[in-house]
């Protein structure tokens, strides 16, 4: 969602309380609508939950390499129990 | 340790099996007459598969670790014997402010579980790796389940792994909320102008 903002000065709009969508209509229809900050905070948040997903792979931290690495190497892995050939057997 | 395992299937269960390290180059190839042959790149081991110098599907060398794996899937009918799994990391390696980081469950990409024997099954802390989804034949598996995740944690963890696979599951989210959206102002001016 790009965002242009207009200096309050610049601009007649009536004036939206909490909560209160304006709607403005043309020919019967909705033209723009003026909301107040806080449906805009809801907007941004909602464009954030439903718009594009960046590859997952962009915000892997150091740490989570670290381990997958160290995981994939097979160098720091829970040693088995050998027990559990015993107390465990498969199916 | 708990001895729960056939009772309550294999979604969520930790087992031990042992799993195939991924072939990477250079790569070690079995050959025709059983020697070992090295091929720096996959397009030279497609060459030689295409000079008949290997076999159509030649045998990689590879090793295997045997490790906990948190199983995926249920297969009640036992038709499809190949399991979807994850990888059980420890994280010893890394500084303790890392570590901890872990613990408080601030990588996404690590699911953190706690030493808890009883409901695990595991000696010591482990990290569920969302970035190591692995395919099991279950001849592979070494033991029944040795510990469960809940079913809050499978739910996380699937939600999750979604993410990690880049599975958007955002369209289907919002085609449900526009349903659902469309549902209400219908009901509404209904209620407003019921028809006579």
């Amino acid at each position: 969602m790009h965002t242009r903002v207009v200096a309050a000065n610049e601009v007649r709009i009536p004036e939206p309380s909490a909560g209160e969508v304006i709607v403005v209509e043309r020919y019967g229809k909705p033209y723009a609508a003026v909301i107040d900050a806080g449906m805009l905070e809801l907007l941004k948040r909602l464009v954030a939950m439903f718009g594009e997903q960046p590859p997952a792979e962009l915000s892997l931290s150091d740490v989570a390499v670290k381990v997958h690495r160290s995981s994939e190497a097979g160098d720091d892995v829970e040693d088995f129990d050998f027990e559990l050939l015993t107390t465990h057997p498969a199916a | 340790m708990t001895t729960a395992g056939a009772s309550r299937g294999m979604r969520g269960a930790i087992v031990w099996a042992f799993t195939g390290f991924q072939p990477e180059a250079p790569f070690e190839v079995r050959g025709s007459d059983g020697s070992v042959l090295s091929y720096a790149t996959a397009a030279e081991l497609a060459e030689a598969v295409k000079n008949r110098q290997l076999q159509t599907t030649p045998g990689f060398l590879v090793q295997a670790k045997l490790r906990p794996i948190v199983l995926l899937q249920e297969r009640p009918r036992g038709v499809l014997p190949e399991f979807a799994g994850l990888k059980l990391a420890r994280f010893t390696k890394l500084d303790p402010r890392d570590q901890q980081r872990i613990r408080d469950g601030q990588e996404r990409a690590l699911f953190y579980l706690p030493h808890d024997e009883r409901k695990y099954g595991l000696k010591r802390e482990n990290a569920i790796d969302l970035n190591s989804l692995v395919r099991l034949h279950r001849s592979v598996i070494v033991t029944r389940p040795v510990g469960y995740l809940d079913e809050q944690e499978i739910d996380v963890l699937g939600r999750r792994l979604a993410k990690f696979l880049d599975i958007d599951l955002t369209p289907a989210i919002r085609q449900g909320v526009i349903e659902r959206w469309d549902q209400l102002v219908a009901a509404q001016q209904h209620r407003r102008h019921p028809e006579p």
